[in-house]
């Protein structure tokens, strides 16, 4: 492919790869940089290794990106109740204050990005989630409706081939998931069960992982660790999907370990971008840019390409970047049950419960949350993790008791809506990275209604596994740690340039051939949903968008006369 | 004691150090930069291997009295796990530290030989450090150590008699899981 191109995509994960394949449907010729390296699941993953327990997912070199954490919040002891905990460890963290969880941000720098790592729900929005300000007074509305984006999600299905049930719930579609529904795991199954005879619904959850063969990728053989990398390929990661999709076109090339540092900018508009490669500083023409680094790099990249014409950086001229960061606000609790209900098998996540997720549906506070059925997402597929976190002390007891508990952990999870504040943002540490960029500091803070709403999370997880009569062993939630697979929020999409950053097509309002298509662009998480399906679906919506106007006279017309956004 | 007193400690002791000068003694009288006495150096090399075997053994019995040998399956160190860790804590000076200290603390507390001791005397210090203090070296000793043993046992096959798999989840995984 010749160094022209008409857009250039920064990050391969879940919004650069969307964004890109659909460029290249629309004839355009697309380079997208990513940071990270390309995964070979069948050589790179280890779920075939007797070791497969050992490490989480397989990061490989490059594939982690640093981030700084600023001070997180005092623990207060009227909130003991929502600190993490085991029966083997006691409380998970022994200080006083808020602490990062391991990296805090859990991302995957590569070739797909976050969904290499990620579980694979297919969620949609909840309608009345787009409209937090309007209609409850918090956060902000989302500039276009449910109804917009409905057709968009209905691509990134097909691309993906989300296997999902026939109700639809709130969440009206115009047409049916492209997959049935998976089988419910045994303890699944058993939640569902025990749902029913107290009034809570559980329901087939909408997976991004094959019920049957699709687009030449084999069914999932519900091995049970989606999150630790799929080898056989049938998890709807963006790797095997929109960039498999979109190189089969020959007109996308991706370029892995290509760390993007600086943004040109000539007569207001983005003229090209450099990038860091092998070592040795590249620069490519963009005549379109798609910023998709994700809801961390992507601002933390605008703030620290700073000039004349953007002294606080890059798209930043009402220092709105950086601002609405939102977590993951999560809950998960673990018992064991009675009888083994061979809980490590199976497709994680495979059932949810949507009866809270309404914003209004929480009592007393405004934001809604969801409940999964997640033993296999909490790691409890082998006898590694029951040894170490779910059986204490040492010697024959501790071997027996690892027979005796194998296959009864059952763990229920809760995610919950997350509103900005003021004090949840990406700012600027002092400190560089080895390409000489400014590392992002993340900012946390947990408010009162955030506290409000885990513990009704805590609380009903801990209900609904009392009622299938099991032993709590281990908790572990938001509280005590700040732990965000989910980031959103930092580049707000709006239609007010003092509140937001890009208008409701993710172009930015400062300058107008620059995009961000990923989670950066949310006014709101929603209840818990899952972001990725959302992303996917802005950033196929954005790539029509910069398609439709690509085809524009050179003199494009001004703002006004743009679509709504 | 904490970490930092581990450390002090470490030094005063000066255990590995004087491996550390034994090494570059050894290297520069290779090289005729100094001429070390051989019955010296002899004696160096006599005390360094029987301290690396008094922590093996050491070492052996308390990660076989964390995972002993029952019926259905072997103990860490019929799996190997004790020859991993020392591995393991080759390539890494806190982790070589921690367990050389740990080991010593082991013999003290057996009053000589933590691995001569008898099976019961060996379970009865295992389970004060369990519940030692969490800031103090018996107690990291025993988490970390708990913790690194576990990892290498269970990822032997062989540890998995009597549990309900038998192989890791993929190439197979779990086609017919709901039936």
């Amino acid at each position: 492919m010749s160094e022209a191109f008409d857009a250039v995509v920064v990050g391969a994960g879940a919004g650069g790869a969307a964004a890109a394949w659909r460029l290249t449907q629309h004839g355009l010729r697309v380079l997208v940089l990513e940071a990270g390296p390309r995964f070979e699941p069948s050589q790179d993953y280890r779920l075939h290794r007797p070791d497969w327990e050992i490490g989480g997912f397989p990061h490989k070199a490059g594939s982690v990106g640093r981030v700084l954490f600023a001070e997180l919040q005092r623990l207060d002891p009227q909130h003991d109740d929502l600190r993490s905990w085991s029966r083997v460890a006691g409380r998970h963290n022994k200080t006083a204050r808020r602490e990062p969880s391991g990296p805090g941000y859990h991302h995957v720098r590569g070739v797909g990005g976050s969904t290499l790592h990620f579980t694979g729900e297919a969620h949609r929005l909840h309608p009345a989630a787009m409209r937090m300000r309007s209609a409850y007074g918090v956060a902000a509305d989302w500039p276009i409706s449910y109804a917009e984006l409905e057709p968009y999600y209905m691509l990134a299905e097909q691309v993906i081939g989300v296997a999902g049930p026939a109700a639809t719930g709130e969440r009206w579609r115009s047409g049916p998931y492209p997959l049935p529904p998976h089988p419910l795991c045994k303890a699944s199954a058993h939640l569902a069960q025990a749902g029913a005879k107290s009034g809570t619904t559980w329901v087939a959850n909408p997976r991004a992982a094959l019920s049957r063969s699709y687009d030449g990728r084999p069914p999932c053989n519900y091995c049970g660790n989606c999150s630790r990398g799929c080898p056989i390929g049938d998890k709807g990661s963006a790797d095997v999907t929109f960039i498999r999709q979109a190189e089969r076109t020959g007109r996308c090339e991706v370029r892995t370990g290509a760390m993007v540092v600086r943004l040109e900018i000539r007569d207001g508009a983005i003229s090209g971008v450099q990038y860091i490669r092998r070592g040795r500083g590249e620069r490519v023409e963009s005549p379109i840019l798609v910023l998709a680094a994700g809801a961390v790099e992507t601002p933390r990249l605008l703030l620290a390409n700073r000039s004349s014409r953007f002294p606080d950086g890059t798209a930043n001229g009402y220092g709105q970047v950086g601002r609405n960061l939102m977590e993951t606000l999560h809950w998960v609790s673990t018992a064991l049950t009675r009888e083994s209900l061979r809980s490590f098998e199976g497709l994680p996540a495979d059932a949810i419960c949507w009866d809270f997720n309404r914003p209004d549906a929480v009592p007393g506070v405004i934001g809604g949350c969801r409940f999964t059925s997640s033993t296999q997402e909490a790691g409890l597929t082998g006898p590694i993790s029951y040894a170490t976190r779910v059986i204490s002390g040492f010697g024959a007891a501790l071997k027996q008791g690892v027979r005796d508990s194998f296959g009864r952990a059952l763990t229920v999870g809760a995610i919950g809506e997350f509103l900005p504040n003021e004090n949840t943002r990406i700012t600027l540490d002092a400190t560089r990275d080895e390409y000489g960029l400014p590392l992002a500091r993340i900012h946390g803070f947990l408010t009162g209604q955030d506290i409000t709403r885990l513990r009704f999370m805590a609380n009903r997880c801990r209900t609904i596994l009392r009622e299938v009569g099991s032993e709590l062993v281990e908790e572990y939630g938001s509280y005590d740690f700040f732990s965000a697979p989910h980031v959103t929020g930092t580049c707000r999409m709006g239609k007010d340039a003092r509140q937001s950053v890009v208008n409701a097509y993710g172009r930015t309002h400062d300058i107008r051939n620059l995009y961000i298509a990923d989670a950066s662009v949310f006014p709101s998480a929603g209840g818990g949903e899952g972001p990725s399906l959302t992303i996917e679906a802005l950033a196929i919506r954005t790539a029509d968008f910069i398609a439709n106007e690509s085809v524009l006279p050179a003199s494009a017309p001004p703002r006004s006369a743009l679509p709504p956004g | 004691m904490t970490l930092r007193n581990v450390s002090s400690r470490l030094r005063r002791r000066g255990s590995s150090r004087r491996r550390f000068f034994y090494r570059v003694f050894a290297a520069a009288a290779q090289l005729g930069i100094i001429a070390l006495p051989a019955n010296a150096m002899a004696e160096e090399m006599r005390a360094s291997a029987e301290s690396a075997a008094t922590i093996a053994a050491t070492l052996t019995a308390f990660l076989d009295t964390i995972l002993p040998r029952d019926a259905l399956s072997g103990s860490a160190s019929d799996l190997g796990v004790p020859a991993a860790i020392v591995t393991a804590a080759k390539g890494d000076e806190l982790y070589s530290r921690l367990v050389d200290v740990g080991c010593q603390w082991l013999d003290r507390a057996a009053e000589g030989s933590f691995s001569a001791s008898s099976p019961q005397a060996q379970l009865t210090i295992v389970a004060w450090m369990a519940e030692s203090p969490w800031d103090e070296v018996p107690r990291r000793f025993y988490e970390l150590l708990r913790q690194s043993a576990l990892e290498l046992y269970y990822s032997r096959p062989e540890s998995w008699a009597g549990l309900e798999i038998t192989r890791p989840p993929q190439p197979v995984g779990y086609p017919d899981h709901w039936k």
